[in-house]
């Protein structure tokens, strides 16, 4: 689809750091469809760890350079967005990645869950499962 | 061809009246020696602007207007010129890591191509 924004969550920036095929692939197709890629912050949060080892991860948020917010209006509906899936605390932050993209106007999420990130997002979001 | 002043803000030290004026002004600023600049990602846009001149197609510019409106010509050329960088990046990197990783395989294609279709991309 030609210009979608395209949400790119915790696993897919990993594995793209790293050089994965799927990953590629993904990033080329979506390139060739000139989408545009966002990472949500909480994003952030899941993927750095030890500057000194993350140059891969740092250098492709620094190519992606689409960093969406996350407010007090997106955490709330976060929080909101996981009771109503019933799904445990331990998926907050995929919550949060959620409600991020989706107030960002994304109309793709790119997972490496899809499992959660489907229940979290219900009919909101396409997911892309990598 | 016309000629078409951007709307956005205006920036000290750059005020220009013609294209001749920033192409003379934008050659002296290259001769300048530059300071190393560190881009860093922004969130939701960068907030600071700068005013500048550029030329369209006729038949562009008078399409834009119809369907945009003069008003929001500056944030619809912003994000089709933010789109067009981020493209552009993002295919450099792609290039980089396949001199490092090797060539996407086919099945990699195949596997993605069936992810986005189920997705509705």
């Amino acid at each position: 689809m030609r210009n979608a924004i395209v949400a790119l969550d915790s696993g897919v920036l990993i594995l793209a750091a790293k050089g994965d095929a799927s990953a590629r692939a993904l990033l080329t197709r979506l390139r060739q469809e000139d989408a545009l890629l966002v990472i949500p912050a909480p994003v952030l949060a899941e993927v750095l760890r030890d500057p000194s080892r993350d140059a891969g991860l740092h250098r492709l948020i620094n190519d992606v350079d689409e960093l969406a917010p996350t407010t007090a209006a997106v955490a709330r509906a976060a929080g909101e967005r996981l009771g109503a899936t019933g799904l445990p605390p331990s998926c907050t932050v995929d919550a949060m990645i959620v409600a991020t993209a989706m107030a960002r106007r994304a109309a793709f999420i790119a997972t490496t869950d899809p499992g959660d990130i489907t229940a979290l997002s219900g009919a909101d979001l396409n997911v892309i499962g990598v | 061809m016309t000629g078409l002043r951007d709307d956005g803000l205006r920036h000290p030290g750059l005020e220009l009246e013609s294209h001749r004026e920033y192409d003379s002004a934008m050659a002296t600023k290259s001769r300048s020696p530059k300071k190393p600049t560190k881009r860093t990602p922004t969130a939701g846009g960068d907030e600071r602007k700068v005013k500048r001149s550029f030329t369209l197609d006729r038949k562009v510019d008078e399409e834009a207007r119809r369907r945009i409106g003069a008003r929001g010509l500056s944030a619809f050329v912003n994000d089709a010129i933010k789109r067009r960088l981020q493209g552009l990046r993002i295919q450099a990197w792609l290039d980089e890591r396949e001199a490092i990783d090797g060539p996407i395989p086919d099945t990699a294609f195949s596997r993605i191509d069936d992810a986005l279709k189920k997705a509705g991309f």
